[in-house]
């Protein structure tokens, strides 16, 4: 529950205090977005499967980030920066479907 | 364990079976052996900071997302204004331009008033169009066919594309059938016939003293409406107008009404004409048909230029357009 609230509040102070991105920064967002995400569905599963961890649900989150902005970066270094994107994108997209699958086995029985 | 007969597919399996990081089951592990429980509390500060960083990344990244779609609006408002400004503008050059002519109507009131040359002078602005003039008359309107609506084709071209609109040489036609009927003032969407204006093309759009016309195409002409509707629609621009509705579907009415206005024409101020020194000199009367005013049918192929009366150019055109 509390973090569904910190999640909102996060939500709310993005759209309120609206800071602005620097330019340098945003190619990593979107993908900096579904490593978020990843790591969310997987700590909501872990939750449900009763094996959650506050400081691996943490540490998760922030390698999947920097993982993620990493590759992209290196990708735009080497001049194949959508690729890597892509590649980033399917893995992590393979993960959040997965997860959510097992957390709607949990939550539906389905 | 066995290998698997997918062994080379194991790293599509591992994402596929083993989505949940396995550090979870690790930990959990680590802290069954410590005699805790497997899962700790969610409601930690550490979680609660995470899930506030997450929340905020995904609004940044939406709005974000929204920003780039905002400059093309703000681009678009911005031209939307500097139209409105325009327009504005227009308005009221236009307004002042209202107010000097006024003027000029005052001062020539002062002027030529006891002479009675203005009565000349209105005469004479009536018969060459210069004047704003109302009466009897007849309104033909023409559209383009539906079919054609929004087709970018040339009107009836060698193409076949594009029958149903309405070109200049069609207004060409009428236009010199209501003068031939009769016709003693034309204006076409506004546009004065005066004795300089022509109508052509240019491209696919219809010219009227060079000013482009939008369709729907209403040509009004002063006259004695019942005789000048029963002629134009006996001679052959009427059955001309007849055959665009009933062959490509292009809609027309022709409509008698008791009062029209046509709005006053350009007349350029002539600086280098004189007027021929002539033993009989010719006064034109004011009731008297303009018999001057000629429509231009300049750069129409199908249409032959023509100097002959109005009725004898109405044939003639008819008769040398190919349809």
């Amino acid at each position: 529950m509390i973090p569904a609230i910190g999640l909102v509040v996060g939500i709310v102070l993005g759209l309120v205090l609206h800071p602005t991105v620097p330019l340098w920064l945003q190619p990593y967002l979107p993908i900096a977005v579904i490593a978020a995400l990843d790591a969310v569905f997987g700590g909501v599963r872990a939750v449900l499967d009763g094996v959650f961890n506050d400081k691996v649900f943490v540490v998760s989150f922030l390698s999947n980030v920097v993982v993620a902005a990493f590759i992209v970066f290196l990708g735009d270094q080497l001049g194949v920066g959508s690729q890597l994107s892509t590649g980033v994108v399917v893995v992590l997209g393979i993960r959040i479907f997965s997860n959510v699958a097992a957390i709607r086995r949990h939550v539906f029985k389905a | 364990m066995s290998p698997r007969v997918d062994e080379s597919m194991s790293l599509i399996t591992e994402l596929m079976e083993h989505p949940l990081e396995p550090s979870y089951e690790a930990a959990a592990a680590q802290r069954r052996e410590a005699g805790l429980k497997p899962a700790t509390s969610t409601a930690t500060p550490l979680v609660l900071l995470t899930a506030l960083v997450v929340g905020l990344l995904l609004a940044l990244a939406s709005v974000n997302l929204r920003a780039a779609s905002s400059v093309v609006g703000q681009t678009r408002l911005r031209l939307i204004e500097q139209i409105e400004a325009g327009q504005a503008r227009g308005d009221e050059l236009k307004g002042k331009v209202t107010a000097i002519d006024g003027q000029i109507a005052a001062a020539q009131q002062a002027a030529l008033g006891p002479s009675g040359l203005l009565q000349r002078l209105a005469e004479l602005q009536v018969a060459t169009g210069a004047r704003a003039v109302t009466g009897p008359g007849v309104r033909v309107t023409l559209d383009d066919a539906a079919s054609a609506a929004g087709s970018n084709a040339d009107p009836r071209g060698s193409t076949g594309f594009g029958a149903g609109r309405v070109s200049a040489a069609d207004l060409q036609i009428i236009v010199n059938g209501l003068w031939a009927a009769g016709a003693e003032a034309i204006d076409v969407n506004g546009q004065r016939l005066t004795t300089r204006a022509a109508i052509r093309f240019a491209g696919q759009a219809i010219l009227v003293d060079f000013r482009p016309l939008t369709r729907p195409y209403q040509i009004t002409a002063i006259g004695d409406a019942r005789q000048l509707a029963s002629t134009f629609s006996a001679s052959p621009a009427g059955s001309y107008l007849k055959a665009l509705g009933d062959n490509y579907g292009i809609p027309t009415s022709v409509k008698i009404e008791a009062e029209v206005t046509c709005p006053a024409g350009t007349i350029p101020a002539m600086a280098y004409t004189q007027p021929l020194p002539s033993t009989s000199t010719v006064t034109v009367p004011p009731t008297s048909k303009p018999t001057s005013t000629r429509v231009g049918v300049s750069s129409t192929p199908t249409t032959a230029r023509t100097t002959s009366s109005p009725t004898k150019k109405a044939t003639t055109t008819l008769t040398e357009t190919p349809r």
